[in-house]
């Protein structure tokens, strides 16, 4: 996967005609805009009743994927972790500018985000062993 | 730009479908209804410079992610190999996406 992915960046920047010499300072100038994103998250309010709304609803399937399959080997609990970094990815979109705007986009991309995630929890037609799991977090997200 | 955005948006609908062939969940046969429940949200972002291929990254990003949870990581396909591609040049399109990136180039 790694090297298809590397030919689709390499391969873009130079169908764009960039140098490859231009990639370094590229770099330098993405990671200073990420650090940008990270400090302004330094200042977001915690009171924000929407973020709250945008953390639980990709909790309640995630949780129930964590149900109907504890992560017991390495490439199961790689599968947790890249779901965890896309909403922290999308969460830091939405609130770091705060605009109305960037939380709806963003939640919708949430709401986007959902169907695959049941489509994880349901696989093989397990309809039985998953309902237990999706109402577990149903019932403490209603608490 | 029209077609390159056109062009992610189809390999990602494919990727839904190949998840949904991978994982099998109830209505599996109906893997259109399940892509247009992907797709459905993004249609309403109406903001000009966030088209919905932007979102396509998290969407192609979670279906690898999902896959590898379910246990469902089978042979390396052709649709695979396209979304890898995709995941590449939307890298470079999408700032925020760089750490996204990085985890899924290490845990592959």
């Amino acid at each position: 996967m790694t090297t298809w992915f590397l030919f689709g960046a390499i391969g873009a920047w130079l169908a764009a005609g960039q140098s490859p010499l231009n990639i370094g300072p590229f770099l330098g100038l993405g990671f200073e805009v990420i650090a940008g994103y990270k400090n302004g998250m330094n200042l977001w309010g915690s009171s924000d009743l929407a973020a709250v709304f945008f953390v639980a609803a990709p909790l309640v399937p995630i949780v129930a994927l964590l149900a109907r399959f504890p992560p017991s080997r390495i490439n199961e609990s790689s599968g947790c972790i890249v779901l965890a970094v896309i909403l922290m990815q999308l969460f830091q979109s939405a609130f770091v500018r705060s605009g109305t705007y960037h939380i709806i986009s963003n939640g919708l991309a949430i709401c986007a985000l959902v169907p695959v995630l049941f489509a994880g929890v349901l696989s093989d037609r397990k309809r039985v062993s998953a309902l237990p799991a999706v109402s577990m977090p149903q019932r403490q997200l209603s608490w | 730009m029209l077609i390159v955005n056109a062009l992610i948006l189809a390999v990602t609908a494919v990727r839904v479908v190949v998840l949904i062939q991978r994982t099998q969940p109830p209505g599996a046969s109906l893997q259109d209804l399940w892509t247009v429940a992907v797709f459905l949200p993004l249609t309403i972002v109406h903001v000009a410079e966030w088209s919905a291929a932007l979102f396509c990254f998290p969407i192609i990003a979670s279906t690898i992610g999902v896959e590898w949870f379910a246990g469902k990581r089978s042979t390396f396909a052709a649709a695979d190999a396209m979304s890898a591609v995709t995941l590449g040049f939307l890298t470079l399109v999408k700032i925020s996406a760089w750490p996204l990136a990085l985890v899924l180039v290490v845990t592959s």
